[in-house]
């Protein structure tokens, strides 16, 4: 648990406790001990035992259950003996995407934001033509129905049927997640985006170049001078991304030089999607945005 | 930033080969094999017929044209249908509705995993009942840690204020700054030498001995002109004082206030709240951090 306004210099620092733990959530056994035939009823027991703890860690929050909900404010006994005026919220919560889809109580590789087909995701969406949002009143409703076709149409929508500990908040779960730069971005499509390059520098026998002129960057401002080319380093973190970002694209630029006219056009894509993809990025980093910037 | 995003999305079929997971690898490879397994029958039925400058011109296309097929298989099998391509195309709706995306850092709650169950655990003597224990280890530790906290904050304010000496003029009513239900009137607790509600202190009386009995220049310095600040500036009823009537006015002193407080489940808690602005205050000098001055007759 953690408070929504403090400042990321005190949030960062494991000695001020910003984080404080309240439960401890169970760990199901891995799937590979377990044989293949009971392996969903194994995987509906630990979506079940997941969200009966969540539900018992949650509960003292609903305001339906506390006298004195209406007065907005009340007095919360904190970790050091003292009690503090407080407004409980529930706002939204940094996780990675299984942790999100184990919450919302979804299948595997699905938007935990609106109701896209699964073989949909990589499609551009137009601003004006989203999917319609994931509606968990409507699960509810489906889920209390407890028919076959009610079953049918969850299915349909990648929802698992059975408690989840959302289902009782009357909000709108499905704008809790909030969107973050460090899962999605930074070791999520960067990630995609570097594996991709060094693929295509290989299968275009540009590699060499590339690590040539990926260990000859300066050291400047907070870019650090580079040992290790992007093979021999083994594992990337979000704060390496981030810095890698900032010249990923005059490397690949230094690389696909010299080209042929065959390769140009193949080349000049490859330069664009890299472009639009860290432009993009970028853009998202602002601290303030207009509608000139999100355009 | 819709325009980069569409960019990407228009050009990113030229890493479409690069997609290419597992099952279309195996695809792709026994693709591979079929094609070699016929062309070691061609090679057969044709080996009168092929001869050695006509040989390595066949076997450079046949060689082309697998690699092309093999591309086409892996590029039908490959996609870039998963979730994070998809979820960048509601952030701007998102920045929209909620405003600037934040960096978050995970490291903070990793770190947390290791300091709250792995140590819990290995100080634990590793019995069957050991869930108890790691549940339970941390909690104190983290009780007073945090109460260490709160008392560096407490004495950094302390020393950063300008005001030494924090007075409130019109007493226990302002003390507690919202209803008087939530908080009760606080009530005295503070030095051992009071005797039948009398005044605490006999050597402070007033303002001017709470002065004179200050040893430190500065520190007297700071009260003043913490005190005339607080009164002309700070305070709710904002007034004009000359010295001579600052001077004059009564003290109450507390190191310590009892405030009662509403909890979690609606019932009524007293809490004590100790005056102080550092953890060695006993050792110390007495220290009078919190002081009631009595503004006016009759109300404290």
């Amino acid at each position: 648990m953690t408070i929504g306004n403090l400042s990321s210099k005190i949030c960062q620092m494991p000695s001020t406790h910003s984080v404080v733990m309240v439960a401890l959530l169970p760990i199901s056994i891995k799937n590979r001990n377990i044989p293949r035939k009971r392996r969903n009823v194994q995987r509906q027991t630990n979506r079940d035992v997941l969200n009966e703890v969540l539900w018992q860690v949650l509960q003292p929050l609903t305001f339906k259950q506390h006298p004195s909900a209406e007065c907005v404010y009340y007095n919360i006994l904190c970790a050091d003996g003292n009690f503090r005026r407080c407004t409980p919220v529930l706002p939204a919560w940094l996780a990675y995407c299984p942790e999100y889809r184990d919450l919302h109580h979804l299948e595997r590789h699905v938007c935990f934001w609106c109701e896209c087909p699964k073989n949909e995701l990589g499609n551009y969406v137009h601003p004006d033509k989203q999917h319609p949002w994931q509606d968990h009143n409507l699960y509810r409703t489906l889920h209390d129905a407890n028919s076959k076709a009610d079953d049918a149409e969850l299915s349909s929508r990648y929802v698992h049927r059975g408690f989840n500990v959302f289902l009782p908040i009357p909000c709108i779960v499905s704008f809790l997640p909030e969107s973050d730069l460090l899962h999605t971005m930074q070791t999520g499509m960067l990630n995609h985006l570097q594996k991709w390059i060094f693929r295509f520098m290989k299968t275009h026998e540009r590699l060499d170049k590339y690590n040539a002129i990926w260990l000859s960057v300066p050291a400047y401002h907070d870019i650090t001078p580079k040992n290790k080319s992007y093979a021999e380093v083994s594992q990337w973190n979000g704060k390496e991304m981030k810095e890698m970002s900032q010249y990923l694209l005059a490397v690949v630029t230094q690389s696909l030089r010299d080209r042929s006219p065959t390769q140009h056009p193949i080349f000049n894509h490859a330069f664009e999607c890299t472009r639009g993809l860290l432009e993009f990025y970028m853009y998202a980093r602002y601290k303030s945005n207009n509608d000139e910037t999100l355009s | 930033m819709e325009d980069a995003l569409h960019r990407f999305h228009t050009l990113k079929d030229v890493f479409l080969l690069r997609r290419a997971g597992k099952k279309a690898m195996a695809k792709a490879t026994a693709l591979r094999m079929e094609l070699v397994k016929k062309r070691k029958v061609d090679e057969e039925t044709n080996s009168e017929t092929w001869t050695p400058s006509k040989e390595w011109p066949e076997m450079n296309t046949w060689r082309d044209y697998v690699s092309h097929e093999i591309n086409i298989s892996k590029e039908l099998d490959a996609n870039f249908n998963f979730a994070k391509i998809h979820l960048m195309s509601h952030w701007a709706e998102q920045i929209r509705r909620y405003g600037a995306l934040e960096q978050y850092s995970a490291e903070t709650q990793a770190h947390a995993h290791k300091t709250n169950l792995k140590d819990s655990w290995n100080v634990s003597n590793h019995n069957l009942n050991y869930l108890p224990h790691v549940i339970t280890f941390q909690r104190p530790i983290l009780c007073f840690e945090i109460r260490q906290l709160n008392l560096q904050a407490l004495a950094q304010r302390w020393e950063n204020s300008t005001t030494a000496c924090k007075v409130f003029p019109s007493g226990a009513d302002l003390a507690a700054p919202l209803s008087s239900l939530m908080y009760a009137k606080p009530e005295f607790m503070g030095p051992q030498n009071h005797h039948d509600g009398e005044h605490p202190d006999a050597i402070i009386k007033d303002f001017r001995a709470l002065l004179d009995n200050t040893q430190d220049t500065m520190h007297r310095v700071a009260i003043y002109s913490g005190t005339q600040e607080f009164i002309k500036h700070k305070s709710r009823n904002k007034m004009c004082m000359w010295d001579e009537q600052l001077h004059a006015m009564q003290l109450c002193i507390y190191h310590g206030i009892n405030v009662q407080v509403e909890g979690f489940d609606g019932d009524c808690i007293s809490q004590m709240c100790r005056c102080k602005g550092s953890q060695s205050w006993r050792r110390e000098n007495r220290r009078n951090d919190w002081v009631w001055v009595k503004q006016r007759p009759g109300r404290c």
